[in-house]
């Protein structure tokens, strides 16, 4: 797996990424980005997207299904304790990959069907297959 | 129903070729575009046993497959993206046909 994802996705390196989860053709990264593990969200008919948002495979789709669970635009990049954030990587307007950032501030990837990694950066799985970081996007977190 | 030892075989080639090549692909329209799934569906009805056998031992997303050969769809709307339980509905669906 290590040397698939390397090919695909440049920036892995062996210090800044490991293998958090087993591989599971049962939900893909945009579940994953949002705490969903038995459901697999795309917007081809077949799969789930949120009622109501468009079907299409554009940013402004997906930030529309990401507002249906509350996340909005946040200022600034450093992390905040009090906010979950959640990256969208596209190429040439096509998005292709979620990533969610964890509490420690590293983030967190589901690699399609296959396995789910810990990176460092937002950034460490961009300018590859996954395109790069589009947008930014978060809620605020209970309590 | 069983499917010739060569449909098995070119089934068994493009099925492996294609989860190779969409191992960390989560977009559901580049999977079903990729040409070794559009291979398989072009195999056509002989395979749809062999599809459903997979489908048996992992959930991959064999579903527009089967919809294409078929011009079928046991899937109600409700359930789409929940993958063990679209499975289990064409495995029902497969069953009731004894192609499996």
């Amino acid at each position: 797996m290590h040397e698939a994802a390397r090919a695909a996705l440049p920036r892995l390196t062996a210090d800044n990424y490991r293998i958090s989860s087993p591989a599971t053709w049962e939900h893909n990264c945009v579940a994953w980005a949002l705490g969903v593990t038995d459901v697999w969200w795309w917007p081809l008919p077949g799969r789930y997207w949120p009622p109501g948002v468009p079907r299409e495979e554009t940013i402004e789709a997906f930030v529309a299904a990401f507002a249906t669970l509350g996340y909005g635009p946040v200022a600034g990049h450093d992390p905040d304790p009090d906010i979950e954030r959640i990256a969208l990587y596209a190429q040439a307007g096509v998005p292709l990959h979620v990533a969610r950032e964890l509490p420690g501030g590293w983030w967190t990837s589901k690699l399609g069907p296959s396995v789910d990694i810990e990176h460092a950066t937002a950034e460490a799985v961009g300018g590859g297959d996954y395109g790069e970081v589009v947008v930014i996007l978060g809620r605020r977190l209970p309590g | 129903m069983t499917a010739s030892p060569t449909l098995a075989a070119r089934f068994e080639a493009l099925a492996a070729e294609w989860k190779a090549a969409v191992a960390l692909t989560s977009s559901s329209s580049a999977m079903v575009a990729h040409p070794a799934y559009q291979a398989v569906i072009a195999l056509g009805p002989p395979a749809v046993p062999l599809l459903l056998r997979e489908l048996e031992r992992e959930p991959a997303h064999w579903f527009e497959a089967l919809k294409a050969i078929t011009g079928e769809d046991p899937v109600p709307p409700a359930d789409w993206g929940h993958v063990r339980v679209m499975a289990a509905a064409w495995l029902a669906w497969g069953r009731t046909r004894r192609l499996i």
